[in-house]
């Protein structure tokens, strides 16, 4: 299915402590009260993800789906990984390799590009 | 004639993985108990962190506090004053391994090679930092100790440690974690510090588990650890000495090291918590955490646990008005220490039932993301 709504890609900063948090969500509010709104977050640069960071993209994720838009996450990176991982929100979240194919996810369905698990545990 | 030791233990990053409880004892400690008990009688430990165990051991023990830049300095050094007693020969360990020894199998060795000094070599071709020496053998006890116990200065008799005995290397968080996990699976002599209440299950003298807490064989609890009512320990977790896992919190293969707390509703598998960082061992990844919600330390001193238990005791119900006062507001606001789990938690316990949803109430919307997604 076609869609030719745009799809905002946002790149996230270094560090999502409360502070950045907050002006984070202040940056994307306009975005999230526009009609169905369709958001990719890229985590590429995230290496500080606190759980203000989290509740962040949580409440963008309801906001987004109050509206009948979504939030996608991309290049999510190993600490942003183990902090979404930790609080049990990454299985809340379709989460891809790159920004592009997260963005191409909202027009037709990418099997191949969502991110899985990458390494299977040490010891079992 | 004596027999003494020498233990080197090496610092990597911000701790000596030798000097951190593995099942309620450090390597360390496991290992002067085993020198102590195979007969030797001195046993010197140069480290730059102050040790704050108890050791069970009729060995007589001398511990040298160094720093990174003097370790080895102060290794030569009290390498001389051990050698005062005229010592037979001298074991010069470099703990960077977990090895469970047979030592006098080893003396034997040393004793009908034609070299003044022997090495441990463990299965294959792995040369172990493990050497006895002759300590009239000046040249070559001062090679050894100047490069770090790398390599004899000449050919060293070789002592191959059997199948019967246990070695693992001990350089990255991983292996703190096979070592735990060989321990709980009975691969090795290593016993949790603590009493098997069921099949697998250890826990420690003070140790304090909620009602409501599952608990899946093999897994130790440390002393005066505290597991909160909910939370899941399971699949060879250890949960070190005076260590907090609140409430809900899932622990999978994973090591809690001592003195952390690690917050509520959280989901642990196959890491190594502790000192403010997780160590993912899937992603080969450490990630430090700032958020005392996530992770933090408790008070490594009595007095400091007892205040802070005490002050949190008192604000308990203030706490508790706020946190209602702050599910009264339409959108979840961030306050400092907030936590997501919180807000997820709070969606599902707002469910509503099915019949009620048809108009789409603002308050009600977050639901959609539980009903699309699964209550998770």
């Amino acid at each position: 299915m076609e869609t030719s709504r745009p799809v905002i890609v946002k790149r996230m900063p270094g560090v999502m402590n409360l502070r950045e948090s907050r002006a984070f969500l202040r940056d994307v509010q306009p975005i999230l009260q526009s009609d169905r709104p369709q958001l990719v977050f890229d985590l590429a640069q995230v290496v500080r993800l606190d759980a203000a960071g989290v509740e962040v993209l949580v409440h963008c994720m309801s906001e987004a789906m109050r509206r009948d838009g979504d939030v996608k996450l991309a290049a999510v990176s190993p600490q942003a990984a183990v902090v979404l991982e930790m609080t049990r929100t990454d299985r809340l979240f379709e989460i891809y390799q790159t920004s592009t194919d997260a963005a191409r996810s909202f027009s037709a369905f990418l099997p191949n590009t969502i991110r899985r698990k990458e390494l299977q545990p040490l010891a079992a | 004639m004596e027999l003494v030791a020498l233990l080197v233990v090496e610092s990597r990053g911000p701790m000596a993985l030798a000097q951190v409880d593995i099942l309620g004892a450090s390597t360390l400690k496991r290992t002067v108990e085993s020198l102590g008990a195979a007969g030797i009688t001195q046993v010197a430990v140069v480290s730059a962190e102050t040790p704050g165990e108890t050791y069970l051991t009729p060995a007589k023990i001398q511990f040298v506090k160094s720093s990174a830049e003097q370790l080895w300095r102060d290794a030569r050094s009290a390498f001389a004053s051990l050698t005062v007693v005229r010592p037979e020969a001298v074991l010069l360990i470099k703990l960077n391994c977990y090895a469970e020894m047979d030592w006098k199998a080893f003396l034997a060795k040393h004793r009908a090679g034609k070299h003044p000094v022997t090495r441990a070599w463990a299965s294959g071709v792995h040369a172990l930092d493990m050497y006895l020496v002759d300590p009239r053998a000046e040249k070559e006890v001062e090679f050894l100790l100047h490069n770090q116990l790398r390599h004899p200065r000449l050919i060293a008799t070789r002592y191959q440690v059997s199948g019967e005995e246990y070695v693992h290397p001990l350089l990255h968080a991983a292996d703190l974690r096979e070592i735990a996990v060989d321990g709980l699976n009975l691969e090795c002599q290593m016993r949790p510090a603590g009493r098997e209440v069921k099949p697998g299950v250890w826990l420690a003298d003070g140790s304090r588990i909620d009602e409501g807490v599952r608990l899946v064989a093999p897994l130790f609890v440390g002393k005066r650890a505290r597991v909160r009512t909910g939370a899941v320990i399971t699949r060879g977790s250890s949960i070190e000495h005076h260590s907090l896992v609140d409430c809900g919190t899932v622990v999978e293969n994973t090591s809690i090291l001592p003195f952390s707390a690690v917050g509520a509703g959280l989901d642990f598998t196959h890491a190594v918590v502790g000192n403010r960082q997780v160590v993912d061992l899937k992603r080969n990844v450490a990630v430090e955490i700032h958020d005392s919600t996530l992770l933090a330390e408790t008070a490594h001193n009595a007095g400091v646990r007892v205040m802070s238990k005490a002050a949190a005791l008192v604000t308990y119900l203030p706490m508790q008005f706020f946190h209602a006062l702050a599910q009264r507001n339409p959108l979840p606001k961030l306050a400092e220490g907030a936590c997501a789990n919180d807000f997820v938690s709070t969606v599902i316990n707002e469910r509503e039932p099915r019949g009620k949803e048809t108009a789409l109430p603002t308050r009600a919307l977050p639901k959609l993301v539980m009903e699309r997604y699964g209550n998770q």
